[in-house]
């Protein structure tokens, strides 16, 4: 049947809609720097990929409560942006779905509710905590957006949202929806970036992927999501296709709770039942875009893994993270905005600094933005905690 | 696209369905907890010393779920969480609020993210395949069961396990309990007394269900899932037309019995009065939430429930008194409502 992505909403450090950051990518300026608005006491010992606007500010540009926790603020924000895209009468006649992904729902508000409720169990702001859940996020977006066919919150730790298109576009093609708006949604947190910090695989510099200098991952925020559509109801409603999400994989590495294989069997598999589910060969990907988190174990896994499925002869690829920071739950939505606008466009999104190779691997990333109409086919990679694995193809229309 | 039950796990607060447990067992005022078997016939010591109640639950679920289809090898995992992680959640947090950032060991963090219990079920099997974990609410085993349908469909000879897992912890009663999620009154008769008593509140429960699944039938299946659908932002008879879409899509004109979700809050038993009446059911009713109390994936208890009916009898002719088909019908306050359509084999 096919599924096309018809529209895209993104909001990152990069920029709150699509041109904004595209227009900071043109100009090869990161997002990476110190936090403006994550209350944490490491604010001037690290550097983050925070959304430089503040909760009020953001809240004020969608008519929204400032009350409401980042992760909704983030995520109606670009959930918006994508359906948008969808004409009032599909919206109608068809049957829609809303599948989202987050990692922390509302941590950022239980984190406040719980400074007070351990000073006293009859403490702390109730309209805090009820903020909590996953679902919480994705069922005020939905109720928003006037999605109400299918509703569901995905949470695989950061290949949460790779896995929610995934999700989508399988949804459409046994015939269950026609159109899917997928991706997902996480804020900074205290509780995560103190989580990855105590790992010790936060690089206070801008992290680099794939150079043999890196020290780790720099924790960002943001929210991304695709529209997913039947492929003929978007040929016939003349919908803006950008592409096809022509194959997937999901896998486990079954290795360790938050470190990947050294031959990298997970993303090996993943990337393997991709090119299969699209019935397409290694030579015909154009380009890549990395988990990249820029940590040691990622960096020789996704390697050894690349190396197995291209051998020498590697594709372009790089690592967004090092302009992004690293989004966790909301990575595969935001990387998969990349993928599908390389694929339309043939931009070559480059890492931000590159120096030397990381030995073994040896890869070598895009260093300059770029167009290259020759792309066909690109993959994107997302990774998890607890071995999850994911891989989504896109294919020129 | 029918989904065939070939084993069953379950640690929850009524281990043995036949016999509901005895209230002194189960309950501890507004709390139903779940009965934990003893998990070194599970997992091995070392391993177990590591692992949270939650992944010890579900791993445990698991594993009975695959030994009651005979053993064999699992090709992927699909869990629903509504709360997650919540014991290392709340460890890392305390931490994180009460010594400032600082001096913070990294062993709860890494066990918090919802998915720590399917990625720990697949690292016990050394299962590489499929792995997703769903955290929506009160439909969290829904959307697992919806997905494994899905990979059913696309390959039906796969065996996967499918499961609902919630965790109580004492934080999360004293934050719900504030929440007036729970009654005021505290019990001391039958399980059963949960029911109509016209106040608001229900009880709290957890549990950790697995089912393996595949999409073939075979000489261990104990009965089918015809359908699951989920019924978000829509009135109870919004719910009630969906399932008589789903009896007519299967062929039926009625059920032998449905199963419902009231959970003892006259507003929440009043909507699913609602939804019986235009359903227009006239057999028999049962309810489970006496039994296992009220937590996001409660329904992967009514699940258990239908199917070990359907599975009930291995005589023939079947007894008339047997049901041949069920419909189990939750709801949870305002949130979500979902429909299971069940069939014996």
């Amino acid at each position: 049947m096919g599924v096309a992505v018809t529209g895209v909403g993104i909001i990152c450090a990069l920029g709150t809609n699509q041109d904004e950051v595209m227009a900071s990518f043109r100009a090869h300026a990161s997002g990476i720097g110190p936090a403006q608005h994550l209350p944490t006491r490491h604010r001037d010992d690290y550097v983050f990929g925070e959304v430089p606007l503040s909760n009020a500010a953001l809240a004020a540009q969608q008519g929204l409560p400032a009350r409401l926790s980042r992760t909704i603020l983030l995520s109606h924000h670009a959930a918006r942006e994508a359906y948008a895209s969808v004409p009032a009468t599909l919206r109608e006649e068809q049957r829609v779905g809303f599948i989202s992904a987050t990692s922390v729902g509302g941590m950022d508000k239980t984190e406040s509710f719980f400074k007070d409720y351990v000073q006293a169990s009859t403490a702390g702001d109730l309209r805090q905590v009820i903020n909590h859940d996953c679902g919480k996020s994705t069922d005020f977006v939905a109720e928003k957006l006037g999605i109400h066919d299918f509703v569901t919150t995905i949470s695989t730790a950061c290949s949460s949202s790779a896995n929610a298109i995934m999700l989508g576009a399988r949804m459409i093609e046994s015939g269950q929806l026609d159109i899917v708006v997928a991706g997902g949604a996480d804020p900074l947190t205290r509780f995560t970036f103190n989580g990855f910090n105590t790992l010790m695989i936060v690089d206070r510099q801008q992290s680099r992927p794939l150079d043999a200098s890196r020290e780790g991952l720099n924790l960002g925020e943001g929210a991304a999501y695709v529209v997913l559509m039947r492929a003929d109801l978007a040929a016939a409603s003349g919908a803006n296709v950008f592409c096809q999400l022509s194959g997937f994989g999901n896998t486990n590495d079954a290795h360790h709770q938050t470190a990947l294989s050294d031959d990298g069997e997970g993303p090996f598999l993943a990337m393997t039942q991709a090119l299969a589910a699209a019935n397409l060969q290694p030579a015909d990907i154009g380009y890549v875009n990395l988990h990249g988190t820029g940590t040691e174990n990622n960096d020789l896994a996704e390697g050894a893994a690349i190396r197995r499925i291209f051998g020498e002869a590697v594709p372009k690829l790089s690592s967004t993270k090092s302009f992004t920071g690293h989004t966790l739950a909301a990575s595969g939505a935001i990387e998969a905005v990349f993928s599908a606008l390389a694929v339309r466009d043939g931009l070559m999104f480059p890492n931000f600094s590159f120096a030397t190779p990381v030995e073994g691997p040896a890869l070598r990333p895009v260093q300059q933005f770029h167009v290259d109409t020759s792309v066909r086919h690109v993959l994107s990679n997302s990774f998890g905690f607890g071995g999850n694995c994911s891989s989504l193809l896109f294919s020129r229309a | 696209m029918a989904l065939f039950i070939h084993g069953i796990g379950s640690v929850d607060p009524a281990p043995a369905l036949g016999h509901a447990p005895e209230p002194a067992e189960a309950r501890a005022g507004n709390r139903l907890h779940a009965i934990e078997p003893n998990y070194l016939d599970f997992i091995d010591a070392r391993a177990s010393r590591r692992m949270s109640r939650i992944v010890k639950m579900g791993i445990a679920a698991a594993v009975q779920a695959v030994r009651g289809s005979g053993g064999g090898p699992v090709d992927g995992v699909v869990a629903g969480t509504g709360w997650g992680c919540l014991e290392d959640t709340v460890a890392f947090l305390q931490k994180l609020v009460v010594n400032g950032e600082d001096m913070l060991s990294p062993t709860s963090f890494i066990y918090s993210t919802h998915n720590t219990i399917a990625a720990q079920v697949a690292y016990h099997l050394k299962c590489r395949g499929y792995n997703n974990t769903f955290s929506h609410r009160n439909i969290s085993f829904e959307s697992a069961l919806i997905d494994a349908q899905l990979l059913a469909h696309e390959q039906p000879a796969q065996r996967l396990l499918v499961g609902g897992i919630d965790e109580l912890t004492d934080t999360s009663f004293t934050v719900l309990s504030r929440l007036k999620t729970f009654k005021s009154q505290q019990p001391g008769g039958p399980l059963d007394e949960l029911y109509d008593q016209g106040t608001p509140g229900t009880w709290a429960g957890e549990g950790a269900t697995f089912f393996l699944v595949s999409g073939e039938a075979g000489p261990t299946a104990r009965a089918q899932l015809l359908a699951v659908r989920t019924v978000s932002f829509g009135t109870p008879e919004k719910a009630a037309a969906v399932a008589r879409q789903l009896l007519t899509a299967n062929q039926l004109t009625w059920v032998d019995l449905l199963i419902t979700g009231e959970n003892g809050d006259q507003e929440n038993d009043a909507a699913i009065q609602r939804f019986a009446t235009d359903f227009g059911h006239s057999g028999p009713v049962h309810k489970f939430k006496h039994l296992c109390g009220e937590y996001p994936t409660a329904s992967a208890f009514a699940l258990r429930l239908g199917a070990e009916l359907l599975a009930g009898t291995e005589s023939t002719p079947r007894p008339a008194d047997i049901p041949r088909t069920i419909l189990i019908y939750n709801r949870f306050q305002q949130q979500h409502q979902s429909l299971m359509l069940l069939q014996a084999c």
